[in-house]
């Protein structure tokens, strides 16, 4: 029995830290340009080696080292993007990742974290992603989990994601 | 002379060596040994980069709790002194005012046609754009169609998820030491402290090349120490058991140390930089002298006045060498002459002016050597001699040079590991040097070898800069935005979204300068020597050799150690010292060619028929330490130390062949029964202070252990068994 009972948790133990940070969002865009809001449901699941966004047309997102892979609903690859060469989809992930995760120690590298009111944290940009960031708002639940959060773009256009 | 002059005169030069003495001078920096050539010179260029004092800090495995770990390790790091800048974020983005101001000229410029279909189709495709595309891609106001490609900061395949990394094996945090490879305290200070912060975190992988420096001097220390406490047990035992006069131990070892001193603190005065080497070989040769003593203490010249003359010969002839030896164009030859001289000569002035006045006298009950000397002395002088030159002539015909300075190190294998799992899983390997007489000229430099991804475009030479505006400033911007905001407007963008686009054309600069401090702080370090500048790159090996097999012109066996282009050097630390050691070498065999003809002219005009009995006493040492060496490899260090066993080689010949002449039987044996002893005793005290090296693991030491025992036994054996006439 206690033979079995090892590799028994050996394996909860994989799938759980694979799939422990899974969570459900709506994001929601304002495209300053065209003056118009989309919107759009999805999830997110963040494992040390790789991030996985499904929404909810089909496509899904894989972030892997610099790799950067979208297939559509059936599975078929539409598109690969190397992200050392595309530094600002990087920093969107990074950014969208740590902000999830609440992970304000790697945020703490780029922003100035001010709580400017109860679980209600503001982000301004330290360096020179203030050309392209303005501001990141973001509010949690009583539990300490993001509630929502918002990307302020210089370019007038707002990033929001509410999670579920 | 007065009873206490020779006093008045030891005291004085001791005096004059403590005021004289400048320890700063000291340096363990191997490349102060070697005569500065242009193989040394760019070495010691590369070595004075910021970037040659990297620490490399990483742990194995891409996850968020060595991300984490690394972040924390940074803070700490950040906290120390002699941390000057640290990298591990590569996604924290500091714009220099120079790359502010550059920015268009320094992208890659493409134009697309100005037509109107073709902007309405990409005004189309940047509104789809905005609606469908499964990742937020903003529009950049200033250049929405995406003109200009800056891609110049992200060139490097080092990093993953915005952090450094090193290859496939971890992230990668790494730091500039405040430190230079020649301030051996400064780095053994370092290592220790940075050693011991992560001494409980084994994962935690810490590499810096100057590690090595720090580490390696620390155990070669320790091993020396321990052999110093062997070999002066070795010595008490000789003096007390044997000899059984303590007072003669410690009057030699005041005479040694003080010439040691005298000679060291004269070399410092004279010289900027003395080598560590110079001091150990120094006190090798120092230690040699000896001789003179025990010469002058058997023969009971310390009971009658006067001078013995064939110990002031011997002295003379090993002084004349080093007068020779002096012309050596080396630093550490011409260092450890100087040396030589000093020492030897305090010595041999101790032993002959102030040692009389003490009368020293062997002991009665001091162990019996007679029984040496009715060894039945066989070996015919001219057999040993031929034998000696056949063996010299064999080989040096097969004798291998080893120019490999590393193999004389601490064999550190922790710290090469560490080593190897940071080169193995760097992407680029192989160094170069590029060196041009102006800024602009070490851009162009860099332009031209950009084939090979040494140098990113990050500077441009004014021929580059001219081009690039002239495309610009033709091309009719003005057109295009009119075409961009009337398609706009059709296609229901925001009104006056696009008013900014392109304005930035008229602010673009006219003139161009290069901005070094800007260029070090993207990782480009310039510098400048002599009116020289000059600024590394790192490039993959297999790639520089890729290319350059198409490229007739330059030899393909070059590549591997010399010369690019010009200019452009591909920098081997290993090969370049090979390549210098190789030419010491040759100059310093050719000198002791010169000093050994001189010595021989010189014996010959002392010992005269005699010859052949005292030069077996330099060249059959020679010819067993050669044959030894011809089975294994000479290094340096071997060469050396055949010096050292030269200058004893000689002395004992003098000694030797100086016996029985003109003396009657009896008067002839107790002569030769001392002769004996003072050589038994001195090859005695050189084999404690310097034979016992072979004992030590290092290469270095070892060397000098090796050559020392050999032409010790080889000395002894030729007293014991060499036939007299």
């Amino acid at each position: 029995m206690k033979l079995l009972l090892k590799p028994i948790f050996f394996i909860l133990f994989i799938t759980s830290s694979l799939f422990c940070d899974t969570v459900s969002f709506k994001e929601g865009k304002y495209v300053e340009a065209l003056d118009i809001f989309t919107y759009r449901d999805g999830n997110v699941s963040y494992s040390d080696e790789q991030t996985i966004i499904k929404y909810q047309d089909g496509k899904i997102i894989t972030k892997k080292d610099n790799n950067l892979t979208v297939h559509n609903k059936s599975g078929e690859l539409l598109t690969t993007i190397q992200l050392n060469k595309r530094v600002e989809i990087s920093l969107y992930f990074k950014l969208t990742k740590a902000l999830f995760l609440k992970d304000f120690k790697s945020l703490e590298e780029n922003f100035e974290i001010k709580e400017f009111k109860e679980k209600n944290y503001l982000f301004l940009p330290k360096d020179n992603i203030k050309n392209v960031i303005e501001e990141i708002t973001l509010t949690l639940n009583q539990d300490e989990t993001p509630k929502e959060f918002s990307i302020n773009f210089g370019n007038g256009d707002i990033i929001k994601i509410e999670t579920k | 002379m007065r009873r206490s002059s020779p006093f008045l005169f030891y005291i004085f030069t001791v005096v004059l060596a403590i005021f004289l003495f400048s320890p700063s001078h000291l340096t363990t920096n191997m490349l102060s040994i070697f005569k500065s050539d242009e193989n040394i010179e760019k070495l010691k260029i590369v070595n004075s980069f910021e970037s040659a004092s990297t620490l490399f800090v990483t742990i194995k495995g891409f996850n968020r709790q060595n991300k984490d770990r690394l972040i924390a390790i940074e803070k700490k790091l950040k906290q120390l002194p002699y941390i000057k800048k640290t990298k591990l974020n590569t996604s924290k983005i500091e714009i220099s005012d120079y790359l502010k101001k550059n920015y268009y000229l320094l992208s890659e410029f493409h134009p697309i046609p100005i037509d109107n279909e073709h902007i309405k189709d990409r005004v189309i495709a940047l509104k789809n754009g905005l609606l469908n595309s499964f990742i937020y891609q903003p529009i950049d106001k200033n250049d929405p169609f995406g003109l200009f490609k800056f891609n110049l900061l992200d060139k490097s395949n080092m990093t993953k998820d915005g952090f450094l990394a090193l290859g496939e094996y971890g992230y990668l945090l790494t730091a500039k030491l405040d430190a230079k490879a020649t301030n051996m305290k400064e780095t053994q200070r370092i290592e220790s402290q940075l050693s011991s912060m992560f001494k409980e975190d084994k994962e935690v992988l810490l590499f810096s090349t100057l590690f090595f420096t720090a580490q390696n001097s620390k155990i070669i220390k320790n091993s020396v120490h321990t052999i110093l406490y062997i070999s002066f047990a070795l010595l008490v035992l000789l003096f007390f058991v044997t000899l059984r006069d303590y007072k003669i131990l410690l009057a030699n070892s005041i005479t040694l140390a003080s010439s040691i001193f005298v000679a060291l603190a004269f070399s410092t005065y004279i010289f900027q930089e003395v080598s560590i080497f110079t001091l150990a070989f120094g006190s090798a040769i120092s230690s040699i002298s000896v001789d003179y003593l025990f010469h002058n203490y058997f023969h009971g010249q310390y009971q009658k006045k006067g001078i013995n003359s064939s110990i002031l010969v011997a002295f003379l002839t090993t002084l004349l060498g080093f007068v020779l030896l002096e012309f050596v164009a080396f630093p550490l030859i011409s260092q450890l002459s100087v040396f030589a001289m000093i020492s030897l000569s305090f010595s041999y002035f101790q032993f002959t002016f102030i040692y009389p006045h003490f009368g020293f006298i062997p002991k009665e009950n001091r162990l019996n050597l007679k029984w040496l000397i009715d060894i039945p002395k066989l070996l015919p002088i001219n057999t040993i001699f031929i034998f000696s030159l056949v063996a010299i002539l064999y080989a040096s015909f097969n004798i291998e040079f080893d120019y490999n300075l590393r193999n004389l190190d601490h064999n550190n294998i922790e710290l090469q590991q560490k080593q190897k799992i940071i080169e193995e899983n760097l992407p680029q390997k192989t160094t170069l040097l590029i060196e041009g007489s102006t800024p602009n000229e070490l851009i162009e430099k860099a332009n031209e070898i950009a084939y090979i991804g040494a140098i990113s475009n990050l500077a441009l030479t004014q021929k580059e800069f001219a081009k690039r505006y002239k495309n610009i400033d033709k091309y009719d911007f003005k057109k295009l935005k009119t075409l961009l905001e009337a398609n706009a407007k059709l296609l229901k963008f925001k009104e006056g979204y696009f008013s900014n686009a392109y304005t930035f054309i008229e602010h673009i600069p006219s003139s161009y300068h290069v901005d070094l401090e800007s260029l070090k702080e993207m990782g480009y370090e310039v510098i400048e020597r002599e009116g020289r500048f000059y600024t590394l790159a790192t490039v993959d090996k297999e790639r520089i050799d890729e290319k350059n097999i198409d490229e007739k012109s330059i030899d393909k066996k070059n590549i591997d150690s010399d010369k690019l282009r010009e200019g452009v050097y591909i920098i081997n630390g290993l090969e370049l010292i090979k390549k210098s050691t190789q030419t010491m070498f040759e100059s310093l065999l050719f000198y002791l060619f010169i000093t050994f003809f001189a010595i021989v002219l010189i014996i010959f005009i002392w010992v005269k028929e005699k010859i052949i009995l005292a030069l077996n006493f330099i060249i059959f040492p020679i010819a067993i330490i050669l044959l030894y060496l011809s089975v294994v490899t000479i290094n340096i260090m071997h060469l050396f130390s055949i010096i050292i066993i030269i200058v004893a080689g000689i002395d004992y010949g003098i000694y030797m062949s100086k016996e029985h002449s003109n003396k009657r039987q009896s008067e002839a044996t107790t002569e030769a029964t001392a002769t004996m002893e003072a050589i038994f005793y001195s090859l005695f005290t050189s084999f404690s202070g310097f034979g016992i090296l072979i004992l030590s693991s290092i290469g270095a030491i070892h060397s000098i252990g090796v050559v020392i025992t050999i032409g010790i036994l080889s000395i002894l054996f030729l007293v014991l068994f060499l036939k007299n006439s």
